[in-house]
């Protein structure tokens, strides 16, 4: 199979890109470095076998173009074919003479089955496999070699190798101790004897089973012989306690019957009697103290100082007590209305003096109406004061009016005298002047219309008139009343307008201002006429007036008078009625009555005075005799006098108090003085009574009697005591066994007896307290046991490391197999086919050292190299030159080429630039020996060396021309 | 009135080990200890709860091996709570817990009849004053016992229903040891109304009627050859006639195995989607126990290869477990997918792949060359403490069944191996 041309469509840097002219034998693709001579080789790679899986090692197009292309081949019939593949690797189109088939297994068996890997292992060698191959070390050098002897160039199959052996080795390794199955085994065993360590505890649970069993038996009889022994120790320790009641009770018995047979009397009689005995001196005692008082008493009374004259006066000590103030106030009183009486006496006579008008005491006293005389007094003042007033106002009147009538007079008399000054004198030439004036009027405007000042206004009446009378005739329609009123005042109008037209008509003819200026005089004087005319009339009227006036105020003058001296006689025969002078004036009663008053006053006090000055002597009086009563030897008595009485009364008193006090107490001592005496005399009968009940002769037989009673009785009781305090410690029923045992016992035989019981039972109760806690011990012992979830983990973890170990085994073992097949397949490998690669490899490593080496030594299944020169000397790969080595790998693979084309389809071998380190004779040698190499298969050198291109052109090689 | 139900449970095995748990965490190892009784605490709340009129157990309530006293004590416990609701419980003794085994120190309360192992025994159960069953039974005397002894099993004419409890293997059944082996004849000739297995795990009602024969199968599974929910049978008696017979599951944590197709993941992240994906569709009541099986055509092939890495990965997962409440533990994942390398293409080749591919092909269409294989190299071990160790565990045997595995995980350890060194470089 050879490649005939090959198109891009997009692959790396390339787009669209064909090139054709491969042939058969050495096909020289020229370029400079980075020009795409690598990734034109793996265009050719991809697309014979396969896309690699990584997206990024798939080289997509850089300039554009779907990723991918086509190659065309020739097989060894020389029938073309053709693959497309895609970049993304699903799409592949495969042509056979010119028809798309289906049938790619067609198409790998054009290709020899060969896969991408076998193809890079084998077909594809280059510069950078052959370069790395300098930097190994020589068992590296020698693995490589090895695998590319097995035409596995990309593997190094003894690390790989070497890989699954320790993989197997960690798991297992003879005579290995960390190993992982071993170190399982190890755990498993571990396990095993935590369990039968665990297990052994069933025989642990019966032992113990039976160990508490026996304990519980044990434990039972333990338990009895406890109780008893307990049970006795506090027999022993009542009996113990007890034993100080039981010696009381002993002596106590003892003692009762030394005393024998007693009669017991009632020990009140003893009580009764001592308390007798007390009761009888201490009555003595007190008769004596008695005795003492009641003298004392007697004395005390003895020596009281008493005036029994004036005890008879008692009684009015009171009296003079309450009654010596009032007697000072009564004589104190009496001086007082003495003075008062002159002094009022003497004041009654100064008033009667003063009254005057020869009135006597008796007058003034029995004088009576004041009040009437008073108000009518009033009344007089009032009437007279205004009489007098009216009359002052009449008569003042009457002197001016007389005063304006002389005025009047005087003026009416001025007028007189004014009139005969005027022209007009009289009244009847008042009248003549007046015609004259009528006169002279008419004149005027007769003159005035003649000289033609005719004026509208007397026009104006007589159109007036028509037009009433038109009216009126109208009004004839309306109302004939009305219209004849109307008319015939139009038509009197209408005359009297025509009749004073022709009177003025008929007048003579004057000047009119001369007639005026008469006119004009003749009213002057009229005027003033006048005027002085009713100036008279008047100052007669007043004069009239005044007259008139005059009289009547005189009038009135008179009947006032009339009316003062009326008063007058009243207020006298007011006077007389009561006896009173009437040189009393009404103005002055006022005074004289309060003077009255005074009079009536001071002679009631004289009255009182008198009254008091009788009264308060009335008094002292009385007082007085009862002093005298008392000391009837004394006539005067002061008030000195007077409250020593008092004193010495008041101490009397007291002193008879005193005495009637002592006598009191005396008599109630004398009393006590009996009664005490009785009692003494009862009470010895009685304890002579007492002495005689209990048989015994005085009182010393009577209280030995008593003191052996005693005896008797704490004896008995001491005895009953302790039977109870045994009885009480040993139990109510186990007195008399108590008794009866404690008097087997001394004290110390009893100590020593309870001791012994104690200890014993200490013992006993410890066992018993030992056994028990062992009997919980074991029975805890038992609960863990019975309840051992540690066991169960245990198990459940063995079992887990018992799969471990198994998994570990089959992982141990497949590793193993894989070895032990892997081992067969190489040592056939190397049996059937190395041999065979090896030959040829020698062939081409002679020819391209142009026999510098000899021969070539190899053992695959020892991974030893040796190298025989010229001179028969054996070199280890390392001691080669590194051109010489990559010359021996190339001769390996030349080799093994050769070998696998025996089996198989021969495909294209590609070389990348392989002769960079050769020197230019074995270069020459090299391209000879592909040559030679190329002449049955199709060889592709990628080359960026001119002189590489070159030399294999002058050997005839085809050079493609790919680039543009 | 002569209504009854009871309870026939067998091969308790309470605490009894979980088997085949290889990564097991402290936290899984803790939980596994505090279930390792649940599910019989279980049957005794059903038996409670459903107020029975008496318990069957046929024979295997406990390992006699190491820790049997606990397991012991922990019954006996289980069973003093069937007194107190007076609820009779009758026993017979199997392989593993046969009478010889029993502590003497353990005293059972007195609603547990437990049969002897001399001869077949019979108690009866009173209902109101009235006998409403016979229960016949024999116990396994030693571990081991080869005799037939269904046969010395004959009804009471007067039993108004009869039950036959024994512990041992049907004819016909080659996976167990054949205990105890009796045949269905002569079950039937014994003329019992039910017979109350025991031994075999699997549940089973190996004859419907007349008599009704029944395996309840063991009421927790313990190892991956245990797969699936276990339980108990809860029969209903009517006149002597059988009215209802039901399974009651008791175990809470499940063996289970599941087949998880990985085709076209191409990385760790579509794995554990597909991974979560299968975990939400369990369950939810109970935990389990997984073992994955993957299969399809994957870029991961080679590392699901990987025991270490796939080791470390399921060990991140199971830690994120919360093992008080219900978990999934997924024990290990079985790498039955395959890579995405054309296989056939590769075996054609003349080169060394090729050929190898070939040489392991051959071992594996050769069954005894393959078994000598595995021989000589365990022979490697047979000596040392850990081939002692394996026979021991009998995983020498178990091995023996998994000689295809080995092959396969060989191959591809050296195909893979060598693809991946070369791709490398």
């Amino acid at each position: 199979m050879k490649i005939d041309r090959l198109h891009i469509d997009g692959f790396g840097v390339f787009h669209d890109k064909h090139i054709d002219g491969f042939t058969e034998g050495i096909n020289i693709l020229y370029g400079p470095n980075e020009a795409g001579k690598s990734t034109l080789l793996d265009f050719i790679r991809f697309t014979l076998f396969e896309y690699p899986r990584f997206h990024d090692e798939r080289r997509p197009p850089l300039n554009g173009g779907n990723h991918g292309g086509k190659l065309f081949l020739k097989d060894n019939t020389a029938n073309p074919f053709s693959i497309y593949r895609n970049g993304d690797g699903k799409e592949v189109r495969f042509e056979y003479n010119g028809e798309v088939s289906e049938n790619l297994q067609h198409y790998r068996q054009l290709i020899g089955n060969a896969s991408i890997d076998l193809y890079k292992n084998v077909y594809a060698i280059t510069l950078d496999e052959l370069m790395r191959v300098d930097q190994l070390n020589e068992s590296g050098m020698e693995d490589r070699i090895f695998s590319m002897g097995m035409g596995l160039a990309g593997v190094d199959f003894g690390q790989f190798e070497n890989e699954l052996v320790q993989h197997a080795d960690s798991y297992f390794k003879t005579r290995g101790r960390t190993q992982i199955l071993v170190e399982c085994v190890n755990e498993i065993h571990k396990k095993e004897e935590a369990i039968r360590v665990l297990s052994n505890k069933l025989d642990d649970y019966n032992r113990l089973s039976e160990q508490k069993e026996q304990l519980q038996a044990e434990l039972g009889k333990l338990s009895q012989l406890r109780e008893n022994l307990s049970r006795k120790k506090n027999k022993f320790a009542d009996y113990s306690r007890a034993y100080e009641a039981f010696v009381d009770y002993k002596t106590a018995r003892e003692q009762l019957i030394k005393l024998g047979e007693l009669k017991q009397q009632p020990l009140d009689i003893k009580e009764a009697y001592t308390h007798h005995k007390s009761s009888i001196s201490e009555d003595q005692q007190l008769l004596r103290k008695l005795n003492r008082s009641v003298e004392q008493l007697e004395n005390e009374r003895e020596a009281i100082h008493w005036d029994a004259r004036l005890a008879n006066h008692s009684h009015l000590l009171d009296y003079l007590k309450s009654n010596s103030k009032l007697y000072e106030e009564a004589a104190l009183n009496r001086s007082k209305a003495i003075e008062k009486r002159s002094s009022a006496k003497k004041e009654a006579a100064t008033i009667l003096h003063q009254l005057g008008h020869g009135l006597t005491a008796k007058d003034v006293l029995e004088l009576s109406g004041t009040f009437e005389l008073q108000s009518a007094a009033g009344i007089v003042v009032e009437e007279t004061s205004r009489l007098q007033r009216q009359l002052e106002t009449g008569r003042e009147a009457a002197r001016r009016l007389e005063q304006r009538l002389q005025q009047a007079r005087a003026a009416r008399d001025q007028i007189v005298q004014k009139q005969n000054d005027l022209s007009i004198e009289n009244p009847e030439e008042r009248k003549e002047a007046d015609q004259k004036r009528v006169e002279w009027d008419t004149k005027f405007q007769q003159a005035l219309q003649s000289s033609g000042s005719r004026s509208k206004t007397n026009q104006l009446p007589f159109i007036l008139a028509l037009i009433f009378l038109v009216v009126g005739g109208i009004l004839f329609a309306i109302h004939f009343l009305a219209a004849l009123i109307v008319t015939g005042l139009a038509v009197i109008s209408l005359i009297v307008v025509l009749l004073s037209k022709s009177s003025t008509a008929n007048k003579v003819k004057e000047d009119p201002v001369a007639i005026n200026k008469k006119l004009e005089s003749l009213k002057t004087a009229i005027e003033k006429y006048d005027q002085l005319q009713e100036a008279y009339d008047q100052s007669v009227k007043q004069l009239n007036q005044y007259g008139h006036e005059l009289e009547d105020v005189n009038e009135q003058v008179k009947a006032l008078e009339k009316d003062q001296s009326a008063h007058d006689d009243q207020w006298k025969c007011e006077l007389s009625e009561r006896g009173l002078p009437s040189t009393l004036v009404p103005q002055r009663i006022s005074d004289f009555l309060t003077n009255v008053d005074a009079y009536k006053r001071q002679h009631k006090v004289i009255q009182e005075a008198d009254q008091a000055v009788r009264s308060n002597e009335e008094h002292m009086h009385s007082f007085e005799e009862n002093l005298k009563e008392i000391e009837p030897e004394k006539q005067l008595f002061d008030t000195a006098a007077i409250y020593d009485l008092i004193a010495r009364l008041e101490a009397n008193e007291k002193a008879a108090q005193q005495r009637e006090q002592l006598s009191q107490q005396l008599k109630k001592e004398n009393e006590e003085l009996e009664t005490v005496n009785q009692r003494l005399a009862a009470v010895k009968r009685a304890q002579e009574k007492y002495l005689h009940q209990v048989g015994a002769s005085d009182e010393t037989a009577f209280y030995t009697h008593f003191e052996q009673q005693k005896r008797y009785v704490e004896a008995d009781k001491a005895q009953a005591n302790a039977a109870a305090t045994i009885k009480t410690i040993c139990g109510a029923d186990e007195l008399e066994n108590t008794l009866e045992a404690l008097d087997d016992f001394t004290p110390s035989e009893l100590a020593s007896r309870k001791e012994a019981t104690e200890s014993e039972y200490e013992t006993v109760k410890e066992q018993y307290d030992e056994m028990n806690r062992e009997l919980a011990s074991i029975s805890a012992d038992i609960r863990h046991i019975l309840e051992p979830d540690e066991m169960y983990a245990l198990q459940n973890e063995k079992e887990s490391l018992q799969q471990q170990l198994k998994d570990a085994t089959q992982e141990w073992l497949s590793t193993k197999m894989a070895l032990k097949v892997l081992n067969e397949s190489k040592q056939r490998y190397e049996e059937e086919r190395q041999p065979e690669v090896i030959t040829q490899t020698r062939e081409y490593f002679k020819a391209i050292t142009e026999n510098a080496y000899e021969d070539l030594r190899i053992s695959l299944s020892e991974k030893h190299v040796s190298i025989i020169d010229a001179q028969e000397n054996a070199k280890t790969v390392e001691a080669l030159s590194r051109g010489t080595r990559e010359q021996l790998l190339l001769a390996l693979r030349l080799g093994l080429i050769e070998e696998y084309e025996k089996n198989a389809e021969p495909l294209p071998v590609a070389l990348d630039d392989i002769m960079v380190n050769f020197d230019l004779h074995r270069a020459e040698n090299l391209a000879d020996v592909l040559t030679d190499f190329a002449r049955h298969r199709q060889v592709i050198l990628f080359t960026c060396h001119e002189h590489t291109r070159d030399l294999f052109k002058a050997k005839g090689a085809n050079i493609v021309e790919w680039r543009d | 009135m002569s209504q009854f139900k009871f309870i026939h449970a067998a091969d308790l095995h309470i605490e009894s080990p979980y088997k085949g748990v290889s990564r097991l965490n402290d936290a899984l190892g803790k939980s596994l200890v505090e279930h390792g009784i649940q599910a019989y605490e279980k049957l005794i709340e059903t038996a409670l709860d459903e107020a029975v009129d008496f318990l069957l157990i046929a024979g295997d309530s406990f390992d006699s091996e190491s820790g049997s006293l606990s397991a012991q004590y922990r019954f006996v416990r289980g069973l003093e709570r069937l007194r107190k609701a007076n609820i009779p419980v009758y026993i017979i003794c199997g392989n593993h817990d046969p009478l010889n085994s029993w502590s003497s120190h353990l005293e059972l309360p007195d609603n547990v009849f437990r049969f002897d192992a001399e001869k077949v025994q019979q108690f009866s159960v009173n209902k109101n004053g009235k006998t409403i069953a016979e229960i016949y039974g024999v116990s396994f005397g030693e571990k081991e016992e080869f005799d037939n002894r269904a046969q010395e099993f004959k009804r009471n004419d007067n039993a108004p229903f009869a039950i036959g409890m024994l512990h041992g293997t049907i004819a016909g059944n080659e996976v167990h040891t054949p205990y105890c082996p009796f045949d269905m004849d002569t079950l039937r000739a014994s003329k019992m109304d039910y017979w109350a297995l025991g031994h075999i795990h699997k549940r089973e009602v190996l004859h419907e009627q007349h008599p009704m024969v029944v395996y309840p199968g063991n009421i927790q599974g313990r190892h991956f050859n245990e797969t699936g929910v276990k339980g108990c049978s809860l029969v209903q008696v009517d006149h002597g006639k059988i009215t209802n017979h039901s399974f009651i599951p008791l175990s809470d944590i499940v063996y289970k195995y599941k087949t998880l197709d990985v085709s076209g993941a191409e990385s760790f992240a579509d794995f554990m989607l597909k991974l979560e994906t299968l975990q939400s569709n369990l369950d939810t009541d109970r935990s389990y126990l997984l073992r994955l099986k993957l299969t399809g055509k994957t870029n991961l092939h080679s590392s699901f290869s990987n025991l270490s890495e796939m080791q470390s990965l399921l060990d991140e997962l199971n830690n994120e477990n919360n093992y008080r409440q219900r978990f999934v533990f997924i024990d290990k994942c079985i790498n039955d997918t395959l890579p995405e390398i054309d296989l056939e293409a590769r075996k054609a080749s003349s080169d060394f792949i090729g050929d190898l591919i070939q040489r392991f092909e051959s071992y594996e269409e050769d069954p005894s060359r393959l078994q000598q294989l595995k021989d000589e190299l365990l022979d490697e071990l047979a000596s040392s403490k850990v081939g002692r160790a394996l026979s021991n565990a009998n995983i020498t045997e178990e091995l023996d069944a998994e000689v295809d595995e080995l092959i396969a995980s060989a191959k591809w350890k050296a195909i893979d191996g060598l693809l991946k060194n070369q791709r490398e470089s």
